[in-house]
């Protein structure tokens, strides 16, 4: 037993005692108080009758009977859960406590609570109705009796529901929970204290935020949004404002449970952006909230409206910063752009170091290949070295990638050249076919990889010891390294052997590593296969000079939707997936973790422009499928195309 | 006052004014109701920080559970820890997460055993009495229902009655199931499973009286009125076996039961070299109580059998004719080796992290290998030094003052009984003979003895750590260590005190194949001299008293003897 | 066995000093153990096709006379099974049944005991926000001597289920009393209802969805008038007609389409369907619990018991029409009959003693 339980004991002991002493006594008062809280709540509860408006929303069966509101403001304000107005109904009524009906509006909505706030035509002598009394949510402890309130069975009287509070602060922070019955027999009714104070209006939410959804009523988990919290923005909504969850711009480096809360990457045009935030920074404080976890700073944010300004303290480079973000609805989709060139190879700059020359000297990008009809074609040179982009310095390939890929098609980038020259180039879109050419990215000069080293291997990684495949490793190192293609071989008919007679020349020729596991699921690879996956592609680098930008995943003949699960999953580790199908699921690409997609075959108009709209930069290249399978019916060119569009995965 | 009238009542208080707000709010509430009320959230105060939310290592998956120990020890279900994998991540709800690993399991009764990692003070629930509890007590439920705790981890509370006890849900195959259980109507969802139930009233509010798994469902995977908690009692009596790191089993009389138009439960069928039969039960004798309990249905005789761990020594009553039989049997296991082991392989999953690795062996036959070497090794620890190797010569008279002297060597174990000599041979290729009628396998399992307190463990072929029992059903508690020597199994029980020093207080020998057990027991104090042995020892074979011996001497001889 | 179970009862009574202490049993676990064992469950009918075999009732005479509520368990012609709370078994007939308020008398075959009951003359009126305790074997939980489930709920209204449309689907006439926690469910129809001080104030009704809003609704029939009902019920010469369906071997029942007709109770029993299975003939042809079924093949039927000869005499495998009245129209059906080998066996449907 733990000091802390002996300190509460002798407490909690003593209060039992009443308890105990007096069962019959509390149990009857408790009953009164059930009615006596009924009966002080009923003149802020109104019945909601609607009429019109449609039968079923997102697929699902909407109610049609009468439902439930509240009364906040004397002069008809009404707050109810928007699930019992899904239905978009055309009129609106209103069943005021003394029977009487009156027409109502809506006004504004919370779409984050998931309430909509109405406004009764009451009638002159304000229809008897009392506006609900809010209570202080920091007074509600857990386990204090909560009642719940509708008018749904008769329109006389309310009906309740007795629970206790389950917890508070839940669902991002919106919601007290309550195991009272909730259902569409009190859904927009109040959650009411003992006292006649209402904690909350009660709303279907669920535990992504997402959109109600009666799946849980009457389950004894039922959500009320406190009144308290919607007091300061009641004027707002009955402006007609609709009130949106506040987005801030940031992803974190895990979403593990005990990870750290350190920013991993910034959303251009995002708020963080504009607040200053950067990538590798660590969360201190949300809100005013101190924050450890990235799920505390979900639940930090979780209350805060699009539009709220939030102050954020973040840790960098041993200090902490204080700045302040104002959230919004929607993040500016990423729009990906392109510049139309190859960078060198990095090891250039290294070995010069490595010569003694002055590093300053070599600093920058140096331009391997202009291609034609882009941004930089007639801007830049093969052989130009770029300094600084957009005020922004440049060391590396990988800063002018994301320099370039954060500023939408049509901006005008200034470049500034080693040789102090300057150049402007308009950023284009990127392209949407393979280039009929790319520079060969293979070294001649470069050493040889010894025999055992390259050529076909059988795949083995370490830690998956028993699992099959098979490795193809060139010769030769390419321009920066290999590119490295991990292919999924197709279910039915091709084997990895198979897979390897066709891209293998290819792959030789312009320095490509092929590495085909094979699945041990006979149905193809499963999301549990992620952990191979990362610990192959992990050996790779490891053991052979692998250019990460220019590693991709193909999985086509029907794995298609495995290999976008498994590349969206892993962004770090991939940027290309050659694939014949739109993906089920797309979330937005991701700027520092950009997905760059090849379809085989022209995808239809929609997935190009979900695709788009995602902010995926895809390119497809025309084959003419007959089967089923469509690797089968690949030409040496589509595969000579495959290959090559891995080799330029790097471009900018 | 019925609702409508009220409402006609506060209509007329508040009058025809739009601009108040209810007039009467806030009410004016009785103060032994708010009090109660008061008591109730301290109590839900107090024990919230015990209640762990379980994830899986990825974060993902995952349930509830109950801390029970300062050292991190929690309980939540197999089914939970099953789809988790060895390592977990644990939530408490004081916001910050904790390694958790794996340490022993009960399939059939869906409980493991779990240890959070990092702290030594860790905020522990008080076990109540399931027993006590009764159909219209109050209870709590806690946990983390479609895992809503997972910002904060502050649990879910949910109120409401027991709606029945001892209740007797099926199994899923043999796994998952139910005896002797509570059933409450306090709203019990996915992702409750393996968080604690508590009592809500009078002098036990907030002791843990179940851990919540199961639910009648009729729409869809949600709460409808009927949740069932395995008993805490019966989790305690599991306890120590799970710190042994194993899958565990539940038990059997490998015979079956059935009830008389009087209602009377009878045995039925009585499997050959069953425990039952062993002990002489037969087929149409009566059942008439079990562990202590009247057993009026076969539900109640399957909710015994389901809160003991196979193994535990349970008395047995049963009646044939005008004759009442008393007896202590030992149930066996209920389900195939094999089977058990097959919820034991490892997951597929992320490689444990470095906090969890250390205290994590997978070793065939273990759920973790590492806590049986723990537990074993505090037992070895708890009987002190040593004592010496060399040969034993233990001399003193039976209860009827018949002369005794046992010597014990590595050659072979002697017994000079009056007149009588005995000598089990320890050759390598020595048979079992020569043993006292009707002391069993006495003076080989004396050997086992011998080998154990000289510190000579090595020369088991296995010995690892059981769990805990009750000596004799009404003993003390006793940790088990099982030893395995050419084919015969020992059982040591041994008294660990609170300051950790242990005393072997008896033994049971048998051979793997055959039932019947030597069974020794150890009384009164030690004597003197190099070889400090107790004075008195209680032999019995098969449940049969063999002698009582009383040691006057015991010494190391300096050879080996005979 | 009488015995024995009066002092283990007595014995737990004692064990508990709260309710010594307290004097009037007022604490839902006193009122929870005065309360069990006036409960009984109730095995009969159902069972074939997954559909619940039992039921829960409740004691008004020290007879053993059982009241509960009108379902199909209770088609299970000529003996219900009833198990007292200790256990002990009663052969038991319908002995009434009053369609429009749900509710049926059970009367044991022998009349030597002296039960534990609710005297009718006490049933007790129920009010909107009072705490109240609901005993059923829901789930089937509970089997011989355990106790049934007791569970805590507050009247959440005293109200018409559906108020549009007058007598709504469940046949209930009047106002019932809605309850804030899943009490109805399968095997809880007939369980009693009481106050905080054992009062009878209500009998569990049939599980029902409201149609308004698709979720299942909780509700009892209130006790307080329904007192003097069952006291008729049980002293006139209101003898039930026992189920007369005509065996046919091997022709089809309703159960067979999917299709729960409410008890057979008295010669002319319109064939209302109490309950559809889901993924049955019955549901996918459309038909509805609520229905009235006027019309098979083009001939009328009166009863329930023209019905099932009716349609024993329909051949396995063939489309069967049916017409029904619904909310006032007559809605056409067609329902597909199972082959023979889907059909049940045989010897259930063996010719019943006929009075």
């Amino acid at each position: 037993m733990t000091s802390s339980l002996l300190f509460a004991a002798p407490l909690s002991a003593a209060l039992l005692c009443l308890v105990q002493s007096e069962p019959a006594d509390v149990a009857a008062q408790e009953e009164a108080a059930f009615k006596a809280v009924a009966a002080a709540v009923a003149p802020s509860v109104v019945r909601i009758e609607t009429l019109g408006g449609v039968d079923t929303a997102d697929g699902r069966l909407l109610a049609s009977g009468p439902s439930t509101g509240t009364v906040v403001r004397a002069d008809g304000l009404i707050l109810t859960s928007s699930e019992n107005l899904a239905g978009d109904p055309t009129s609106i009524l209103i069943r005021l406590p003394d029977g009487r009906r009156v027409t109502a509006e809506r006004l504004g909505e919370d779409e984050p609570r998931q309430l909509t706030l109405l406004r009764a035509n009451l009638p002159e002598d304000g229809g008897g109705v009392s506006p609900a009394s809010p209570a202080a949510i920091d007074e509600v402890r857990v386990g204090d009796w909560a009642i719940a309130v509708g008018r749904t069975f008769s329109a006389e009287n309310v009906n309740v529901s007795v629970g206790v509070v389950s917890a508070k602060g839940r669902i991002l922070g919106r919601a007290v929970q309550t195991d009272a019955k909730i259902s569409p027999a009190n859904y927009g009714g109040p959650l009411v204290d003992l006292t006649g104070r209402t904690i909350g209006i009660l709303a279907p939410l669920t535990a992504d935020g997402g959109s109600g959804g009666v799946e849980w009523y009457d389950s004894g988990i039922g959500f009320a949004v406190p009144l308290a919290d919607l007091e300061p923005v009641l004027d707002r909504l009955a402006a007609g404002e609709t009130l949106q969850a506040g987005r801030l711009g940031v992803t974190f480096k895990s979403a593990s449970l005990d990870a750290e809360p350190i920013v991993d990457t910034v959303r251009p045009l995002s708020p963080a952006e504009a607040a200053g935030v950067q990538p590798g920074d660590r969360l201190v404080t949300v809100a005013g909230r101190p924050v450890s976890r990235p799920d505390e700073a979900k639940l930090a944010l979780g209350p805060h409206y699009a539009g709220d300004e939030v102050t954020l303290v973040v840790e960098r480079d041993g200090k902490e910063e204080r700045l302040s973000a104002t959230l919004v609805a929607e993040l500016p989709p990423w729009r990906p752009s392109d510049l139309g060139v190859l960078p060198a190879d990095p090891r250039d700059a290294d070995e010069a170091e490595a010569e003694g020359e002055e590093a300053d000297a070599v600093a920058g990008v140096a331009i391997a290949h202009v291609f034609s009809e882009t941004a930089a074609d007639g801007v830049l040179e093969v052989g130009d070295v770029v300094v600084e982009a957009a005020g922004e310095s440049v060391e590396t390939g990988d800063d002018l990638r994301r320099i370039v890929s954060r500023r939408p098609p049509g901006t005008e980038l200034l470049l500034k050249l080693v040789n102090g020259d300057t150049a402007t180039a308009t950023l284009g879109e990127p392209p949407s076919t393979v280039p009929d050419t790319a520079p060969s990215t293979i070294d001649p000069k470069s050493d040889p990889l010894p025999a055992d080293q390259s050529g076909r291997l059988p795949l083995e990684v370490a830690g998956f010891e028993g699992r099959s495949g098979a490795l193809l490793v060139p010769k030769r190192a390419g321009r920066g390294g290999l590119g490295l293609l991990v292919c999924l071989p197709p279910k039915g008919s091709l084997t990895a052997d198979d897979l390897f007679d066709r891209f293998g020349p290819a792959a030789e020729r312009e320095g490509v590593i092929l590495l085909a596991p094979n699945p041990e699921n006979p149905d193809g690879f499963q999301p549990g296969d992620l952990p191979f996956f990362a610990a192959a592609l992990e050996q790779m680098r490891e053991r052979y000079a692998v250019e990460p930008v220019r590693t991709a995943l193909y999985g086509t003949g029907g794995q298609g939707q495995t290999a976008w699960r498994i590349v969206l999953t892993a962004k770090s580790d991939y940027r290309g997936l050659v694939t014949d199908v739109a993906p089920a699921q797309l979330a937005p690409n991701e700027p520092d973790q950009a997905i760059v997609p090849l379809l085989i075959g022209e995808p239809p108009e929609e997935s190009r422009e979900a695709m788009r709209e995602a902010g995926y930069p895809f390119a497809y290249i025309e084959v003419k499928t007959e089967g089923e399978e469509s690797d089968a019916d690949l030409s040496d060119e589509a595969i000579d195309a495959i290959v090559r569009w891995v080799t330029v995965l790097d471009r900018i | 006052m019925n609702v409508r009238a009220s409402l006609a009542v506060a209509i007329l208080a508040c009058g025809a004014s739009a601009n108040l707000r209810a007039a009467d709010v806030p009410l004016e509430v009785a103060p032994s109701v708010l009090e109660a009320q008061a008591a109730r959230a301290a109590v839900i105060e107090r024990i919230a920080p015990t209640v762990v939310a379980i994830f899986g290592p990825d974060g993902g998956g995952g349930g509830s559970g109950v801390l029970i120990s300062a050292d991190g020890y929690a309980v939540t279900n197999f089914h939970v820890t099953d789809g988790c994998g060895d390592a977990m991540k644990c939530g408490l709800n004081d916001g910050k997460v904790y390694d958790a690993v794996i340490v022993g399991t009960d399939p059939v009764g869906d409980v493991a055993l779990i240890k959070l990692l990092g702290r030594d003070d860790f905020p522990v629930a008080e076990f109540g009495d399931s027993d006590a509890v009764r159909p219209g007590d109050w209870c709590l439920a806690m946990g983390n229902p479609f895992l809503l705790a997972k910002s904060d981890f502050a649990p879910t509370v949910t109120y409401g009655l027991v709606s029945g006890t001892h209740r007797y849900q099926e199994p899923a195959g043999t796994f998952l199931e139910y005896t002797d259980c509570l059933q409450i109507d306090a709203s019990v969802n996915p992702g409750n499973s393996g968080g604690p139930l508590f009592a809500a009233d009078g002098a036990d509010a907030g002791k843990l009286i179940g851990i919540n798994g199961r639910i009648s469902i009729k729409r869809g995977r949600v709460n409808s009125g009927a949740a069932y908690a395995i008993s805490s009692n019966q989790v305690k009596y599991f306890l120590g076996h799970l710190r042994s790191g194993r899958a565990l089993d539940h038990g059997t009389l490998n015979a079956t039961v059935r009830t008389n138009f009087d209602g009377d439960v009878l045995f039925d069928r009585i499997l050959d070299g069953s425990a039952a039969q062993i002990r002489g039960v037969k087929e149409g004798d009566e059942l008439v109580a079990f562990a202590g309990r009247p057993i009026r249905s076969v539900n109640q005789f399957k909710n015994v059998l389901g809160v003991y761990p196979a193994g535990w020594p349970l008395p047995l009553t049963v009646r044939r004719g005008t004759e009442t039989i008393d007896l202590i049997v030992r149930t066996r296991g209920l389900n195939r080796r094999t089977d058990l082991l097959k919820t034991v392989a490892p997951k597929p999953g992320p490689p444990p992290n470095d906090v969890v690795k250390p205290l994590l062996e997978k070793r065939p036959g273990y759920v973790n290998a590492h806590f049986n070497e723990v537990e074993r090794d505090r037992v070895l620890a708890s009987l002190g030094s040593a004592l010496p190797a060399a040969g034993w010569r233990i001399a003193g008279a039976d209860a009827d003052g018949v002369e005794a002297e046992f010597t014990l060597s590595d050659r072979g174990v002697g017994l000079k009984l009056g007149a009588n000599r005995f000598l089990q041979s320890l050759e390598d290729d020595a048979e079992v003979l020569n043993e006292p009628p009707g002391s069993g396998g006495l003076l080989f399992a004396l050997r086992q003895w011998q080998l154990l307190r000289s510190g000579r463990t090595t020369d088991f072929a296995d010995l690892h750590y059981v769990g805990t029992e009750p000596l004799d059903w009404d003993g003390p508690t006793v940790d088990v260590l099982e030893a395995e020597n050419r084919g015969v199994v020992t059982h040591f029980y041994i008294e660990v005190g609170q300051d950790g020093t242990g005393m072997l207080r008896g033994f049971d020998s048998w051979q793997e194949n055959r039932g019947a057990a030597t069974e020794v027991r150890f009384d009164g104090d030690r004597l003197d001299g190099s070889l400090p042995v107790p004075s008195q020892m209680r032999v019995a074979a098969g449940g049969a008293p063999y002698r009582t011996f009383k040691f006057t001497t015991a010494t190391v001889a300096s050879g080996e003897s005979e | 066995m009488i015995v024995a179970a009066t002092l283990l009862a007595c014995g737990l009574f004692a064990e508990d000093p709260a309710i010594e202490d307290a004097g009037v049993a007022t604490s839902a676990r006193a009122v929870t153990a005065e309360t069990l064992p006036k409960v009984v469950k109730i095995f009969g009918a159902g069972g074939l096709r997954g559909l619940p075999a039992y039921g829960t009732g409740f004691l008004i005479s020290p007879r053993g006379h059982v009241a509960t509520a009108w379902n199909h368990v209770l088609d299970a012609d000529p003996n219900i099974l009833v198990v007292l709370d200790d256990g002990r078994r009663l052969t038991c007939k319908l002995l009434a049944a009053d369609p429009s308020r749900g509710l049926a008398v059970l009367e044991p075959e022998r009349d030597d005991l002296d039960l534990p009951h609710f005297d009718p003359a006490t049933f007790a009126p129920a009010e909107a926000g009072a705490r109240v305790l609901a005993f059923s074997n829901s789930y089937k939980v509970a089997g011989g001597d355990e106790p049934v489930a007791v569970q805590r709920a507050v009247i959440s209204a005293v109200a018409e289920l559906d108020a549009r449309r007058g007598r709504n689907a469940a046949g209930i006439a009047g106002p019932v009393l809605i309850l804030d926690a899943p009490t109805n469910n399968p095997g809880s129809a007939g369980g009693p209802i009481v106050d905080r001080r054992g009062s009878l104030v209500g009998i569990i009704g049939r599980e029902l969805k409201n149609d308004a809003t698709n979720v299942f609704v909780n509700y009892a029939l209130p006790a307080e008038k329904i007192g003097e009902t069952l006291t008729a019920m049980m002293e006139d010469d209101f003898v039930a007609t026992s189920s007369a369906s005509i065996a046919l071997s091997g022709g089809p029942q309703p159960a067979d389409l999917g299709a729960l007709l409410v008890p057979d109770v008295v010669r002319r029993t319109p064939a209302y369907v109490e309950l559809v299975q889901p993924d049955s003939p019955a549901a996918a042809a459309g038909l509805r619990a609520g229905d009235l079924i006027v019309l098979i093949d083009g001939e009328l039927v009166p009863s329930i018991r023209l019905l099932r000869s009716r349609l024993a005499a329909v051949e396995p495998g063939e489309p069967v029409d049916l017409v029904v009245r619904r909310d006032g129209e007559l809605v056409p059906l067609t329902v597909a009959v199972p082959e023979v080998e889907d059909l049940r066996d045989p010897p259930a449907e063996l010719p019943r003693d006929r009075r």
